[in-house]
């Protein structure tokens, strides 16, 4: 309920952007140039590999995020992008640093475009029964007796379940392509996307499930192989890598907690918009 | 000094009387005469473990935790500064005056799967241990001196007379461990940088000292090590030898889910690695020469990328080491055992002979066991409330005695969770017995097992777990084995129970635990379990008890400590648990 409630208020952007919303063919790609005590970093969107995801950043990153008829003191609301006054909330050095969803995170989620042909999932298949068994083991059936928040059912790993535990061989999955794994675990891919590998310096969502995205933007300090296929990348750092380096060295809170929150979250002092990278001084500024 | 003789066995049981002519029943296995020729899968990956100088501390100079740290988030202990941390007052004369378990005496007879029935005395202590220390989930171990247990939990220790008198409360590892070695790592750690879990502890009876160890992991700089302490004496509020390992090869990976054994050939830890961005990479072995049992650091070896010796090869996932309850084994080898992940009929067992220090051996067997599969979720009353966690069903300990490796797994039924415990002959690699444990809707989860008694070759089995259902909720349940393995026969205590209900999230878990404690009493030849409660909403609290064997504690084995300290809460138990 409260879900629908914010999707009325908010701008269309609350429900998964249809996959087929029409895009700008020939806009380039926005960046954002997010100002912080530590440094500029300019971040660079991918029409092209998540053209939903990227057109709903553009949009709530210019604001309203709030639909002003709604709203008792619409002013107030409209200077507000969705990206001003973040902090980068979670902090974990040499690997990654992101912001926050802003609340309510339900509301601020787009479909997970994933296209699994320029990541190479159908070329990637299961050579053997070792890695059959590595499959099943280590992520298939996991997915599937996870606790009920956490599983992932089909009937494709249901049917592959009980295959296994009628003679506990898993090598009935050799030759099954990293596609069709990903898709028994829930996943969904679909064409025409140039979906982009999680490596140092790109810019992905922070997933919501395996169908859906958060607007929390998460910046790879490393490669992240293991969420290839998993976590929609919609762009890169363009300048400043080197800073978000240094923020996310910043000291912890408190290692034991595992939230990887820093002692002092560096904010997000001025946001920028940019129709290009290549355009700082046209910029909105928010 | 490791006592093998048996003069000196017999003279020391003279000594000591009747309490220690238990331990006289111990033996020396001889060594295997059928074993078949070796079929195994020879593991070479690995390489010299990194090791640290030794670093002495006195646990009389370790602050307990801080008392007013939240509970529910980290830190923290229920119990409080209880007392001053002075040393123990103890009654009668000196660590040396005090009856000891023995290293083995030389051959008996090895009857395999005799399965003589073994009397079982009573359900003889149990009292309230470590409560909430703030940390999810708990995890508890314990481990047995002469005169002390030691309760490890996530992420601290409380130590406790055998009668349940407080003698350390609880003291968080990180103020045990941080000190001495957080500056002395290759890069060094701040409270901030590193955080320190995963716990175990264990009394090696080989050299009748403790060994604790725990996981850490440097967030900031990428590093993961696993740090080790072993008491100088028998007294665990004494001198403890500090020391630290880390895998210097795979330093892309962070070591989770540990394991700790001991035998007379060294130290040994077992753990997950994955890598720092995510996924799993592969388990290992590492293995430390038992020079640090006297405090030097003399040498260790880790294996890795450890897989299976079936088809394709897969990796394996959580070994854990399969320490000697009561015997040593003939061929001085040391053994470990791993089960698939979640759903499975394979049980992989590794012998692991030669130096421990350098280029050991390492052979790998595949056993088909009864299948399992992973339980899922507990019931718990209330049926608003989310249910509990269950884990896997993989192994959570192992013990060995007599050829013989038993562990004990949980089992997936509808409406219900079984508890199957099984033992392994290592000699023909194949599954010897097992025998489930089935009650109508009750789920049972975290079996871990150990045997005891004063007889290696029928060793009674306990195994302790927590358990609940629609009418009960989460509590401690200590079950023993009269005759094993042939049916169920035995006491199974309820020794703590639940009172209300456990929905404790963390990361979109109600974790309860990865495993629970058991340990062999080499002292007095009983049992000692730690299991969990929920005695409050989203409350865990442990529960220690303690069981007879076949030959009833007597002489120091009945001591009651007069020292003064606060005695632990006993509770009631109960024979009653379905």
């Amino acid at each position: 309920m409260t879900r629908l409630l914010w999707c009325l208020i908010l701008l269309g952007f609350s429900a998964p952007v249809p996959a087929s919303e029409p895009q700008a063919a020939a806009a380039s790609d926005p960046c954002l140039r997010l100002e912080t005590r530590q440094g500029a970093i300019t971040l660079r969107f991918d029409r092209a590999a998540a053209p939903g995801a990227v057109a709903t950043i553009e949009r709530l990153a210019r604001g309203p995020l709030y639909d002003l008829d709604r709203l008792p003191n619409p002013e107030a609301a409209r200077t507000t992008g969705y990206f001003d006054g973040l902090a980068f909330d979670y902090a974990r050095p040499k690997l990654e640093l992101r912001l926050p969803v802003r609340p309510p995170a339900a509301a601020f989620t787009v479909e997970a475009e994933l296209d699994a042909r320029p990541l190479g999932l159908d070329e990637q298949r299961i050579a053997d029964a070792g890695e059959a068994m590595n499959a099943l083991q280590i992520e298939l059936l996991p997915a599937l007796k996870r606790p009920s928040s956490e599983r992932r059912s089909t009937p494709r790993l249901e049917e592959w379940a009980k295959r296994f535990e009628q003679g506990y061989d898993a090598s009935f999955l050799v030759g099954t392509s990293r596609r069709e794994q990903l898709e028994a675990i829930g996943y969904r891919f679909r064409d025409g996307l140039a979906s982009r590998r999680p490596t140092r310096g790109a810019v992905l969502l922070v997933p919501g499930s395996p169908t859906e995205a958060t607007l929390g933007l998460s910046i790879l300090l490393a490669d992240h192989p293991n969420r290839t296929g998993k976590w929609v990348v919609v762009g890169e750092i363009a300048d400043g890598l080197e800073v978000a380096d240094a923020i996310a060295d910043r000291p912890l809170a408190e290692a034991a907690l595992r939230d990887f929150r820093p002692r002092t979250p560096v904010g997000l002092d001025r946001v920028q918009l940019l129709d290009s990278c290549e355009t700082t001084n046209k910029g909105e500024t928010r | 000094m490791r006592r093998h003789g048996l003069t000196f066995h017999f003279a020391l049981a003279a000594l000591l009387g009747a309490a220690s002519l238990a331990s006289a029943e111990r033996t020396i296995e001889p060594a295997p005469v059928a074993k078949a020729p070796e079929t195994g899968s020879l593991h070479t990956t690995g390489g010299p473990a990194p090791g640290s100088p030794m670093v002495r501390v006195n646990l009389r100079d370790v602050p307990p935790g801080d008392p007013d740290a939240t509970p529910g988030l980290l830190r923290g202990h229920e119990q409080g500064d209880a007392r001053d941390l002075v040393g123990p007052a103890f009654v009668s004369g000196t660590e040396s005056d005090l009856p000891v378990a023995d290293g083995p005496a030389p051959a008996a007879p090895d009857s395999r799967d005799a399965d003589a029935p073994s009397a079982i005395g009573d359900l003889r202590r149990n009292f309230i241990g470590q409560g909430a220390s703030g940390w999810i989930p708990p995890d508890p171990v314990l481990a047995v001196g002469p005169r002390h247990v030691v309760e490890v939990v996530n992420s601290g220790f409380t130590i406790f007379t055998k009668d349940g008198g407080l003698e350390q409360a609880y003291t968080d590892l990180e103020g045990f461990f941080g000190p001495a070695l957080f500056p002395i790592l290759p890069i060094a750690c701040t409270n901030a940088n590193c955080f320190v879990f995963d716990p175990r502890i264990i009394y090696s009876h080989w050299h009748n000292q403790f060994v604790m160890m725990a996981l850490v992991r440097d967030d900031v700089n990428l590093r993961s090590y696993i740090f080790f302490a072993i008491s100088a004496t028998s007294d665990p509020m004494g001198g403890w030898y500090l020391y630290y390992t880390f895998d210097g090869t795979n330093t892309d990976t962070w070591v989770d889910y540990s394991g700790l054994g001991a035998d007379g050939n060294g130290v040994y830890f077992t753990g997950n690695e994955f890598f720092w961005a995510g996924g799993f990479k592969h388990s290992i072995i590492l293995s430390v020469r038992p020079d640090v049992f006297a405090g030097t650091w003399n040498g260790a070896w880790i294996f890795w990328d450890l897989r299976w010796p079936t088809a394709g090869n897969p990796l394996v996932f959580e070994i854990q080491p399969a320490s000697p309850t009561h015997g040593f084994p003939g061929d001085n080898a040391t053994w470990f055992v791993n089960t698939q992940n979640f759903t499975g009929n394979l049980a992989c067992v590794w012998e692991m002979t030669g130096d421990r220090g350098s280029s050991p051996s390492l052979v790998s067997n595949s056993v088909t066991v009864q299948a399992y599969a992973d339980p899922g979720l507990a019931a718990q009353p209330d049926a608003a409330l989310d249910d509990i966690e269950m884990f896997y069903a993989g192994a959570q300990n192992a013990v060995y005695s007599q050829r013989h490796v038993y562990f004990a797994l949980n089992d997936a039924n509808t409406g219900s969770a079984d508890f199957y415990v099984t033992k392994l002959n290592i000699d023909s690699n194949t599954e010897a017995r097992n025998v489930t444990y089935h009650t109508g809707s009750t789920y049972y989860y975290y079996p871990n097992v150990t045997l005891f008694g004063s007889d290696s070759v029928n060793p009674l089995l306990a195994v302790a777990m927590s358990w609940s259902s629609d009418t009960q909720y989460a509590s401690g349940a200590l079950k023993v084995y009269q005759n094993y393995t042939v049916d169920n026969s035995g006491p199974f205590w309820g020794v703590g129970s639940g009172s209300s209900t456990y929905n404790v999230y963390f990361n979109g878990r109600n974790r309860w635990g990865d495993y629970m404690g058991v340990a062999h009493d080499h002292s007095c030849d009983t049992a000692w379990s730690v299991t969990q409660r929920a005695p409050a909403f989203n409350v865990w609290q442990t529960v220690i008890s303690e069981v007879e064997g076949d030959v009833p504690p007597s002489g120091t084995c009945n001591l009651i400590f007069d020292d003064g300290f606060a005695r632990g809460s006993t509770l009631n138990w109960s024979s009653s648990v379905p």
